[in-house]
């Protein structure tokens, strides 16, 4: 893998060590345009691998580049063009939420007059426009989680790095945090990189991932794409269950695979042609009546822990 | 609460314009990028009424000295009869001197400043991870320090300077006719200078206790008991060395040995700070030691310059190298 491949930032033979413990070994990545989950168990690299990129940690050895800047020789010029969000609750003491984000904005070399007028419209945007002129030490932790993104946002990224976004979150905090993150990294100007071990989480938000296990990378490509099932396989929804459509699909050649509900995932001999014609035809045998069908999909699950148990 | 997406945004508030749009405006220079950091300390603790309260104790040591002097050459004048026709009147008091009382009685306020406005100025922010914030922007450690130094700096400069200042307009404008100028010509630089070392070193410990604690009232308490252990250590094996060069002299030994025994009474924050600012303002340690036995005051000297220059660069430059060093954006274990 070389440096000048394209993506937003890319690792090459990356080697990072705390003391003697090697938490990256000859890692090389490329983090591609648009939303990218960093996927991994806990203790997998994925902290290690942001705060290499944003020059918080010295590489043993390799070499990153972030938005075609080099980690080791220009980090400031990285740390101009993306805005992190940390995984820990981090605040300036002492301040409301508005003079937090825009001391964030002047800190990133805004004019005061312009970061405070961009820290208004963030945190608008972020959902805290009328929480704006409490102290943020008596935010919640809901709160908390969306001023770290009001101050990651204040200078205009063009990447943003997000370290367990919906951590403490209750259900209707996170899905709020994850329509934001879905809707700043689409269609705005600017990439994210949201790190996380929970997989519904970069499901729902990112286009790619990247599997990170014990300082490896394991699977990486589009979310679709990996989702994706080879050969045969359809998803079969009934009007109601029906074991008879199993059998009569068994007798066509067919395999039953995961059943959910009404909904029948069916697996065909690779090379099968015309499989909806058989799914009719099962059917009608089995007097089943059939909703629709469509290419079957793995879960992001599936394909971790598929990528995980090897 | 709002709703990030546009839909929302437009339904929910048809004024306020809710959508994301980048930031493509102009940008500050990166070199006074310390300035932010400083600005944000001198704001946060201007409204400290602590800060305030010394401010004002300090103005009013600098007024006392100021009337005494006044009122201490009235008297020298009316007594001496101002000497020959052209001549400027006796003072009973140098301008130096009054200065060095003044600023040497304002040192307990400046420290006592400095645990006001520095305790926190770096332990809040590792309690609160602020570093994380700091340090993802574009800015270094070096700005962080910078900042956070010349904030405290500024502030317990402001408080001794500015009174100096102050003195000096004062004898300019009362004592111009009577040759100041002519016989003080660098003084204000001397002032300057002698008003600047207590709240340099005074920043510097501040700071450097700061960094190494997560609670401002330990890097507070940390300071003090540094403070008061090194001056009352200094100050009592100065006070048994004094005594027994005095003796030594009786015997024979020459001027150095007590003034050796000085210099190592002043091995503190303060007397780092007083034996300094002695020596730029030209003062008679006699002169300024009210009381005590006439045979030991007639020996008293002013301590030796150089050893005091350098504790006072030590107590400037280890506590921010070790906060240099302290400063972390996140925590690296290195066992």
């Amino acid at each position: 893998m070389s440096l000048d491949s394209h993506g937003v930032a890319s690792v090459e033979n990356l080697t990072v060590r705390y003391g003697t413990k090697t938490i990256l070994s000859d890692f090389s990545l490329v983090i591609p345009d648009g939303c990218t989950g960093l996927l991994g168990p806990n203790g997998a690299g994925k902290t290690t691998l942001l705060k290499t990129l944003l020059g918080f940690v010295s590489p043993a050895g390799g070499r990153g580049q972030v938005l075609g800047l080099d980690v080791a020789t220009q980090g400031m010029l990285i740390r101009q063009k993306i805005g992190l969000m940390p995984e820990q609750d981090c605040h300036i003491p002492g301040m409301n939420a508005v003079t937090f984000v825009a001391y964030a904005g002047e800190l990133a070399g805004m004019p005061a007059s312009q970061a405070m007028r961009r820290a208004h419209e963030v945190l608008e945007y972020c959902g805290l426009g009328e929480a704006r002129y409490r102290n943020v030490e008596t935010y919640s932790t809901g709160m908390k989680q969306r001023i770290k993104l009001a101050q990651a946002l204040v200078h205009g990224p063009k990447l943003l790095f997000l370290d367990e976004p919906t951590n403490g979150l209750d259900p209707e905090g996170r899905d709020q945090m994850l329509d934001l993150i879905r809707d700043v990294s689409h269609g705005k100007g600017l990439s994210v990189v949201v790190s996380s071990h929970l997989l519904p989480d970069i499901e729902r938000t990112c286009d790619s991932v990247l599997v990170l296990r014990r300082g490896e990378l394991i699977l990486s490509g589009p979310i679709d794409a990996l989702r994706s099932t080879t050969g045969c396989t359809v998803d079969v929804e009934l009007a109601e269950k029906s074991t008879a459509f199993g059998e009569s699909i068994t007798a066509l050649g067919g395999t039953i695979g995961e059943i959910k509900g009404n909904r029948v995932r069916v697996a065909f001999a690779d090379g099968t042609k015309g499989f909806g014609t058989l799914v009719f035809r099962a059917a009608k045998l089995s007097g089943a009546q059939v909703r629709g069908f469509a290419p079957a999909q793995r879960s992001l699950e599936d394909v971790f822990m598929e990528a995980i148990d090897q | 609460m709002s709703q990030p997406n546009v839909q929302d945004a437009t339904v929910n508030s048809p004024i306020a314009d809710l959508t994301y749009r980048n930031y493509d405006g102009p940008l500050t220079s990166h070199t006074f990028r310390w300035w932010v950091v400083a600005l944000s300390v001198l704001r946060t603790n201007l409204k400290k009424p602590g800060f305030w309260i010394n401010g004002a104790l300090i103005v009013l040591i600098f007024l006392f000295q100021a009337l005494l002097f006044f009122f201490s050459n009235n008297v020298a004048a009316r007594i001496g009869g101002g000497g020959a026709a052209g001549d400027a009147p006796q003072k009973l008091m140098s301008y130096g001197t009054t200065a060095y009382q003044a600023i040497s009685a304002t040192s307990l306020l400046v420290t006592i400043a400095a645990l006001i406005v520095g305790s926190g100025s770096i332990a809040a922010d590792n309690r609160a991870n602020a570093l994380l914030v700091y340090l993802s922007k574009p800015i270094t450690k070096g700005d962080y320090l910078l900042g956070k130094w010349m904030g405290v700096f500024m502030l317990l400069a402001g408080m001794v300077v500015l009174p100096t200042i102050l003195l000096w307009v004062f004898y300019a404008t009362t004592y111009a006719d009577e040759g100041f100028f002519k016989q003080e010509p660098w003084l204000w630089a001397k002032l300057l200078g002698a008003s600047l070392i207590s709240p340099v070193i005074n920043t510097s410990l501040m700071i450097g206790f700061s960094a190494c604690t997560k609670n401002a009232r330990l890097a507070g308490s940390l300071f003090a008991a540094f403070t008061f252990i090194l001056l009352t250590v200094s100050n009592t094996a100065g006070f048994l060395m004094f005594r027994n060069a005095t003796l030594d002299q009786d015997l024979g030994a020459g001027k150095a040995v007590v003034r050796r025994a000085i210099t190592v009474q002043h091995i503190s924050v303060r007397g780092v700070a007083d034996g300094l600012s002695m020596e730029l303002l030209d003062v008679d340690p006699k002169k300024v030691m009210a009381g005590g036995p006439k045979k030991l005051r007639k020996r008293l000297q002013a301590p030796y310059p150089l050893p005091l220059v350098g504790i006072g660069l030590l107590m400037i430059i280890l506590p921010i190298s070790i906060a240099r060093a302290k400063i972390r954006a996140v925590e690296v274990v290195s066992g």
